[in-house]
């Protein structure tokens, strides 16, 4: 496992132009918050935000232009290495986010944004369900799908930017949280839930877990045929 | 009893290849494909662009499964890079992330970490097939070496150290299969062929190709175009 994370520091699976962005809304989130930690939020929410990019490194399409050949005929299983390419999208955004929370907890006078349920749910299914989807697209784009449903639904107007509004506000209820909570994990950060809320958006968690062994899955039986770079 | 007076015993081979059939989606590539790879053992694998070289390379070492047959290295089924022998294997400088370190590339596989700090995709294409080589090359232990087009981009020099590299794991005992189209590199270092045309595969020894002599690119030419029944493709060799 620790070979297989090596490998992908070494193969640049992260831009460092990405890095570099996390670790300065990281310092910036903690100037926020040393400033005024009730805004956990606006913090939080620019750290998420690049972490739904983050994991969405899409294993398949470095994959078959080789360039984790070497690593896939080191004699790893490839159970290991899928687990080592989650372990090392997830890495840096959740090290910030721990960064972020550990300031609030410092900073703050009272458990703020970063460690609500709504953020911890919205960061747990990022983490999960954004590196499974990504796993067979192509870099980034899974975050971009994201924004574009978040901007798409709010931009329709009526009913769907009735209901995330509600979501952002800790006012949604039913099996519509699980939904948002998929499609616009953005607009939980800083929500507390309440106990009867947590239990719609459980299952929206189960799915991020389940989809992400479905991702394992699919890098294990892969074919990694190559394919001309673009 | 002793095995020293029984019967000589080939060695148990590196590769096996049985019946190997490949297709994508309803295009086959190959089919048939049969051959026993013995440790200090050099094949070379020649065949014209599409003909399956790079497929049938990429099924030895697991990272693609045959749809028909059976392909064993060492005791076991290559899948997911689990080879029953350690194996290394580079497909071509277009394989490497551009992104990576040359220094921290280097030491991926044992080798020694460079303080080389430039990028993979700032060195010349032939300092990028040599990195991925050189990289590939310094796993240890190696039973089977799997290369694909190793000399392109290449310099004499480099080539000559390939080839030298490459026979000197052979007579440590490592099976070696190359691809390539330059013949008289191929020529050169190995002892069997593999000739994939039209979708089958011809095996023969060099012993066989020019009993009593080396093998040379004209002699390669020659049985290529003996295998694949025509003379159109040896045009694009010259």
């Amino acid at each position: 496992m620790r070979a297989a994370f090596r490998f992908f520091w070494v193969a640049r699976v992260h831009s460092g132009l990405l890095l570099g962005s996390l670790a300065a809304m990281g310092v910036v989130g903690l100037g926020v918050l040393a400033v005024a930690p009730e805004r956990g939020v606006d913090a939080a929410v620019p750290v998420l935000l690049l972490h739904m990019f983050a994991v969405s490194s899409g294993f398949f399409a470095s994959a078959r232009r080789g360039h984790f050949d070497l690593l896939l005929t080191s004699g790893a299983p490839r159970r290991t290495v899928a687990l080592a390419h989650w372990a090392y999208s997830v890495a840096p955004g959740v090290a910030v986010w721990l960064l972020l929370g550990a300031g609030e907890l410092v900073l703050g006078s009272a458990p703020g944004a970063v460690w609500s349920t709504g953020s911890l749910a919205a960061a747990g299914l990022v983490s999960t369900l954004g590196w499974a989807v990504g796993v067979a697209l192509p870099r980034f784009l899974g975050g971009v799908v994201w924004l574009a449903i978040l901007f798409a639904a709010l931009g329709a107007g009526g009913a769907s930017r009735s209901l995330l509004l509600a979501v952002a506000d800790g006012q949604g209820a039913g099996w519509t949280l699980g939904v948002v909570a998929v499609a616009a994990p953005l607009l939980f950060v800083g929500v507390r839930l309440a106990a009867d809320q947590v239990l719609w958006v459980v299952p929206a968690l189960l799915a991020g877990v389940l989809s992400c062994g479905w991702a394992v899955r699919a890098i294990v039986r892969a074919d990694i045929a190559l394919q001309a770079a673009p | 009893m002793s095995g020293m007076t029984g019967p000589c015993r080939a060695p148990r081979p590196v590769v096996t290849m049985r019946g190997v059939g490949m297709a994508y989606r309803r295009h086959e590539v190959f089919r048939d494909v049969s051959v026993d790879l013995a440790a200090g053992r050099i094949l070379g694998v020649l065949g014209p662009n599409g003909s399956g070289k790079t497929t049938l390379l990429r099924l030895m070492v697991g990272l693609i499964r045959a749809r028909a047959g059976q392909v064993l290295v060492g005791d076991r089924a290559p899948t997911h890079g689990m080879a029953g022998a350690p194996v290394a294997y580079f497909g071509g400088e277009a394989t490497l992330p551009g992104g990576a370190l040359a220094g921290e590339w280097a030491s991926l596989c044992g080798g020694e970490r460079s303080p080389d700090r430039q990028r993979v995709q700032s060195l010349s294409r032939g300092a990028r097939q040599q990195l991925g080589l050189r990289t590939v090359l310094s796993r240890s232990p190696i039973a089977l070496i799997v290369l694909d087009e190793p000399w392109e981009g290449l310099d004499p020099d480099a080539s000559r150290w390939l080839s030298r590299a490459l026979i000197a794991r052979r007579d440590e005992g490592a099976a070696v299969v190359l691809s390539s189209h330059r013949l008289h590199d191929l020529a050169g270092v190995c002892d069997e062929y593999l000739f994939l045309a039209n979708g089958t595969a011809t095996v023969v020894s060099a012993s066989h190709i020019n009993p009593g002599g080396p093998v040379t690119g004209e002699h390669l030419m020659v049985w290529f175009e003996r295998t694949r029944g025509g003379a159109q493709w040896s045009d694009s060799w010259r």
